[in-house]
């Protein structure tokens, strides 16, 4: 089980790797045109409603590094989640004549947006610590945080594509979702903006993942319910997640 | 020592309707129930394979004969291992690598060099054995720069060139080809003959779908005819060609 386990991780990374240089390989600036496009989204997101929530923020020092911080994590769960749900689609002939691991499509492309998240957060730091002369970063709980938020990404994704190789509905339903999704959780708003409904946050999983990494990007470390809901999640989901795949590996060539 | 073991076997796909690919109507099944249920008689199946049974040994070549639509390249998906019958078993005893067709298993976004390291990983080969299996791939099948080319950018005969590599190189005791050989160059078909009479292991099984008679006869000892899902034929090369070569073969 474990050289099969070693196999799969190995053929994802790889697989993933094969996708960025396939998918950035010719441009000239490669995996950056991913954090100029979020750098736009940012200034952009952060000028207008830096500017009309003024009253509620402490300023555009405290509000843009939370909005970043969010936006990056965010931007790699959207990302992983909804190119997984077409994922299974897009290599149908692939699949169909060769017998390789399915979970190893969803694994790889998460794997591929692990990297470019990776890569923006270290930008971001790094902007940061050059305009505002320092990296409060705590990095034991950053990178906890983020392993525990991979690893939910993980599931989910996986979940997601084999779930929409069998209802070719879903992929719309779930790309709606995570656009609500995306208002509804304090990213482009803090969370003491809800006041005496703060439960609204508590009971948002979406909120808690993105604390998980969000808080230690700004010197903070995630609440222990944050830690907890992610835990939850992780065994749930990915128990949840194994049985799936076991019950349906002989079902998706059919559903191809 | 690679066997294959089929038993009574059959393949139907579901032909899926906006309906049952519907999640909102599953969704409303399970929840108000009666009101929504739909007989399984709404559903309708292609029955590609009908109840086969066959058993191929270590040593076997066999060809598997038949007309257009008979269920061949679903046969050679589930003596492959891709497709687990929907109904009865298929046991397979053996690693294979299947060579369907001309571009279909692989990406065609990657490199015909990365093509080579993910099949490789898949096979368990660590980083020294990838480096190797790479060159004995490389110089076989006479591929140098076309390995750094995207599969799509690839001719037939190169993917041909490709899959015969790896199927020879990673250690594969199951070798599947679905009428590969005429995007072959003659001198390279002659090779691949030569290779599998001659290198391929005695105890490994090859499985040829292919038309040119001239090409089964050095090959094969063994012939299978498939007809609308049925397994019409199962003997050796000889008695099958007696009896229905001028139908199945050129």
């Amino acid at each position: 089980m474990l050289d099969s386990t070693m196999i799969l991780i190995r053929f994802s990374a790889y697989g993933a790797w094969v996708d960025i240089r396939n998918h950035f390989g010719r441009t000239r600036l490669g995996t950056l045109w991913n954090a100029l496009g979020l750098t736009a989204l940012i200034a952009a997101l952060g000028l207008f409603f830096g500017t009309i929530l003024k009253n509620e923020l402490a300023g555009y020092a405290a509000y843009l590094p939370f909005l970043t911080a969010g936006v990056l994590v965010w931007a790699f769960l959207s990302a992983s989640i909804n190119q997984s749900c077409s994922v299974f689609g897009t290599r149908a002939q692939t699949l169909r004549h060769t017998a390789q691991p399915f979970a190893a499509i969803p694994i790889s492309t998460v794997m591929r947006n692990l990297i470019i998240f990776l890569q923006n957060t270290v930008l971001a730091v790094i902007i940061y610590g050059v305009v505002f002369g320092s990296f409060p970063v705590h990095l034991p709980a950053f990178i906890t945080g983020a392993v525990l938020v991979a690893a939910n990404v993980l599931w989910i994704s996986a979940l997601a594509a084999l779930a929409c190789i069998r209802f070719r509905d879903l992929p719309q339903l779930i790309a709606g979702t995570l656009n609500v999704a995306f208002f509804l959780t304090p990213i482009l708003w803090q969370e003491h903006f809800l006041g005496r409904y703060a439960i609204l946050a508590d009971i948002n999983p979406a909120y808690h993942l993105i604390s998980l990494v969000r808080l230690p990007l700004l010197g903070g470390a995630p609440t222990a319910l944050s830690w907890m809901v992610g835990l939850a999640m992780l065994g749930v989901g990915s128990a949840v997640t194994v049985i799936a795949y076991a019950q349906a590996r002989q079902k998706i060539p059919y559903w191809l | 020592m690679a066997s294959i073991t089929v038993t009574d076997a059959s393949v139907r796909f579901p032909l899926y309707d906006a309906w049952s690919r519907s999640f909102k109507r599953r969704f409303a099944r399970a929840t108000v129930g009666q009101g929504l249920a739909a007989a399984d008689g709404d559903k309708v199946y292609i029955e590609a394979l009908s109840n086969i049974t066959l058993a191929i040994s270590a040593g076997d070549r066999v060809a598997v004969l038949g007309g257009n639509g008979s269920g061949k390249t679903s046969l050679l998906r589930v003596l492959g291992g891709m497709l687990a019958p929907t109904s009865g078993s298929v046991n397979i005893d053996g690693q294979s690598a299947t060579i369907l067709d001309t571009g279909f298993g692989f990406d065609p976004s990657a490199s015909a060099y990365d093509t080579i390291v993910l099949r490789s990983i898949l096979a368990g080969k660590s980083q020294p054995e990838i480096r190797s299996v790479i060159e004995s791939i490389a110089a076989f099948s006479e591929l140098n720069s076309e390995l750094d080319s995207p599969i799509r950018n690839l001719t037939p005969g190169h993917i041909f060139r490709l899959g015969t590599g790896l199927a020879f190189f990673l250690g594969t005791d199951i070798v599947l080809y679905d009428e590969v050989f005429e995007a072959g160059s003659p001198d390279f078909v002659v090779k691949t003959k030569d290779h599998i009479l001659s290198d391929f292991p005695d105890a490994g099984i090859v499985i040829v779908v292919e038309r040119s008679r001239a090409i089964l006869e050095d090959l094969c000892n063994k012939a299978i005819i498939i007809e609308k899902g049925r397994i019409l034929d199962f003997d050796s090369f000889g008695s099958v060609m007696a009896r229905h070569g001028p139908a199945y073969t050129i």
